[in-house]
């Protein structure tokens, strides 16, 4: 009895559960060939040919082949167009009125004229960006944006603003600073407030014309115009007398003329023409009555003839 | 040597060539287990580069791809069955590229088997020009009288381990030092060149690469020692499955290597036949209740074993731990006893420490420590190798340590003697003596 109490005590509860003998999984070592096929798996390029270049390469080919096809490409250009089309016809892309916020109304009538639409039309179905170019095409309009929004075509100009006339061949022209044609008018007189320039190539000198505007602007409505000569020089007309500029400093020399002016009157005299082509000496001549009255004086001074 | 000497030298180049490519793996190949680590090489300028703790020896990478299984068809460290061994290499090797998701080409190798012999060479020269050059230490090298140590041993390890310029003694790196005589002490490695052709013939038909050959006594003292165990000397024990690789440590290099071919296969195939038990069996009470030191519990502890015999449900069959560890105990013991003898032939009793550290799979039993400082003496400590960056914690242990240090010797390899340029009349004789010999065989 004792004996049998001892046996028990000795059994420590370590590790009493039956052992369960489990099945041995084989663990199969990899075939040669799964061997060298998981290498080539795990090589960098084969596995960009496998995943990404042979895909694609099938993808393009079946989009090549199917695009060969008449009865697939005409359905897809079919699809594609009906798609545009329901598109194209949703309210919110319809355009239903063109606005033109700046510019006069002769303006906002030539560039209505020259975008012709015919509303509503979808704005799908104009090119917004040719109708730009079409209206900066437009010698008024020095810029333009052209937007879309809730079914208004907005069309935002920069006007040029037109700075002198131009005469040249028989027609008049205006032109704004930089010498670029805004308009032909039929007279002169329609814009009377402009400085008049006239003679080919004046449109290419604008700001000496200008600046020579600017320096004679003193003597009001004396001044005529400028006249370009040989497209390299002025000559400024007055009421009365003209005034020949060299080509190279023909402001400053301008400027002597004024300052002749205030200290002489030069321009008030008897002069027919200034001429201050040579920088070192300034010619005047006459006019026709002057030049009598101071021939007679010459010969009653010397009592004789000329 | 000259052939080996050849060998090492392209081993040397593909490892410099993966280290550049940035993959390799390391596999070592033991009697139980082939343990294979895959490492990734960071970029050197690149901020990943740079290791978050530095370590002494810890080179830049990171371990992403681990693979162990069972080894089969080699015993004492030796393959005995070439397509076996193969195919638990594929198996090792297919693991670890899977968990690292790269294909690995270069491989270094470590084996525990094939005999080691170590051998102390000196070599003498006149230096050329007063300054060392790199040149005079390929002519120290190659001047090293090589002991006949037979036609069927190759070298696997020849460093380096000490340079004497004139009256200096101790140096490392003599370079640019000035002088007249150098003189070098070399520790050459040999094995039996069977195993070592074997195990490449076995890692090359696995479409691999050698990148390096190396003791895995050798390697395991690289993961495992201290800094300072290296430096004032200490002997690494790796009581592997089939063989116990036994290395000694001294300024940082390695001066002896041996290896006992007992290990705990041997154990376990005494616990079979003392316990009358399936070698699975033996191998999983071996792990699970193992031990060498007997306390007054151990024989109330009892030890449920599976009984094939079984008539009836509860038919059990258990013993006792005391038992166990009375079959185990003297196997261990005689493994040491073989170390003990093998360290007091290497002259390990004159070093300044008298470190001795145990690793491998082995060194797991419960007080085998006590027992290795009862027989071999003085200090004994069980080491584990270096914690590396990536290495899974259950890689980490003893059993790993071989594997741990081949990887640690792949990023900071020890310069060898096949680092160095061999003098010119060397190479040409050999040329000559090549050209000789396909002349013999060919006309």
């Amino acid at each position: 009895m004792s004996l049998v109490a001892e046996r028990r005590d000795m059994v420590v509860a370590h590790d009493l559960a039956p052992v369960k003998i489990e099945p041995k999984r084989k663990e199969r070592p990899p075939s040669k060939l799964g061997y060298r096929l998981e290498r080539l798996w795990l090589t960098h390029w084969f596995r960009a040919l496998v995943q990404v270049w042979m895909p694609l390469f099938a993808l393009l080919l079946a989009i090549y082949g199917g695009w060969q096809s008449p009865t697939v490409s005409g359905w897809v250009v079919a699809q594609y167009q009906a798609l545009r089309t329901t598109v194209a016809a949703r309210p919110e892309l319809m355009v239903e009125q063109v606005e033109i916020p700046v510019g006069s109304a002769d303006l906002q009538r030539q560039i209505l004229g020259i975008m012709a639409l015919e509303l509503p039309v979808s704005v799908l179905d104009t090119d917004l960006a040719a109708l730009r170019a079409t209206v900066e095409g437009l010698a008024a309009v020095k810029s333009a944006s052209v937007r879309f929004e809730d079914g208004v075509l907005e069309v935002v100009i920069v006007e040029r603003v037109p700075a002198m006339v131009w005469r040249s061949l028989n027609r008049i022209y205006l032109l704004d600073e930089g010498g670029i044609r805004v308009a032909e008018v039929p007279r002169r007189m329609v814009r009377a407030d402009l400085p008049l320039v006239v003679g080919e190539g004046a449109d290419k000198a604008m700001p000496s014309a200008r600046e020579i505007f600017d320096i004679v602007a003193p003597l009001g409505r004396r001044v005529l115009g400028l006249v370009r000569m040989g497209e390299r020089r002025w000559d400024v007309v007055l009421k009365g007398n003209v005034v020949m500029l060299p080509a190279m400093g023909g402001p400053d020399a301008m400027r002597q003329v004024m300052a002749m002016q205030a200290a002489n009157n030069v321009l008030d005299r008897d002069v027919s023409l200034i001429d201050m082509r040579d920088e070192n000496r300034v010619i005047l001549r006459l006019n026709e009555d002057a030049l009598i009255a101071l021939r007679g004086a010459r010969a009653r001074l010397n009592g004789d003839g000329v | 040597m000259n052939d080996l000497f050849e060998t090492q030298r392209e081993m040397r180049h593909r490892r410099q060539a993966a280290v550049r490519r940035g993959v390799m793996a390391v596999l070592d190949v033991g009697s139980y287990k082939i343990s294979c680590l895959v490492m990734q090489f960071a970029e050197p300028d690149t901020e990943a580069g740079t290791p978050e703790v530095t370590m002494p020896q810890m080179g830049s990478f990171r371990v992403v791809g681990v693979g162990t299984v069972r080894s089969k068809g080699v015993k004492f460290g030796e393959i005995t069955d070439m397509s076996e061994t193969e195919r638990a290499i594929r198996s090792a090797v297919t693991k670890a590229q899977k968990m690292a998701g790269l294909r690995v080409d270069h491989v270094m190798v470590s084996l525990a088997g094939g005999r080691p012999r170590s051998y102390g060479l000196t070599g003498e020269i006149e230096v050329e020009q007063g300054e060392v050059t790199e040149r005079d230490i390929g002519r120290v090298l190659a001047s090293c009288d090589v002991p006949p140590f037979g036609q069927d041993r190759e070298a696997i390890h020849a460093l380096p381990v000490n340079f004497n310029l004139d009256h200096k003694s101790g140096l490392s790196d003599p370079r640019g030092q000035v002088g007249a005589k150098l003189s070098v002490d070399m520790h050459m490695l040999t094995l039996s060149d069977a195993p070592v052709f074997d195990l490449l013939e076995c890692v090359q038909r696995c479409d691999l690469e050698v990148a390096g050959l190396a003791f895995s006594g050798f390697a395991s003292g690289v993961s495992t020692l201290m800094e300072n165990e290296q430096q004032l000397g200490a002997a690494i024990v790796d009581i592997g499955g089939g063989s116990t690789a036994i290395s000694v440590f001294m300024r940082k290099h390695m001066i002896y290597g041996d290896a006992v071919r007992l290990g705990g296969d041997h154990i376990t195939n005494d616990i079979c036949q003392g316990l009358h038990l399936g070698y699975d069996d033996a191998e999983r009470i071996k792990t699970l209740h193992g031990g060498v030191l007997a306390t007054g519990s151990d024989s109330r502890v009892e030890i449920e074993v599976p009984n094939p015999m079984a008539q009836w449900e509860n038919d059990r069959r258990t013993v006792t731990r005391s038992e166990l560890i009375g079959v185990m105990r003297p196997r261990v013991e005689e493994i040491l006893e073989e170390v003990r003898a093998r360290l007091d032939a290497s002259g390990f009793d004159g070093l300044p420490s008298q470190r001795i550290v145990l690793t491998g799979g082995t060194s797991a039993i419960p007080g085998i420590e006590d027992l290795a400082s009862r027989i071999l003496g003085g200090q004994v400590r069980i080491g584990r190798p270096l914690r590396v960056q990536g290495l899974p914690q259950v890689s980490a242990g003893a059993g790993f340590s071989a594997a741990v240090g081949l990887a640690l010797h792949a990023s900071h390899p020890m310069d060898e003697c096949w680092d160095f340029e061999m003098p010119v009349d060397r190479i040409g004789t050999r040329r000559i003596k090549a050209a000789m010999r396909w002349f013999k065989q060919n006309w």
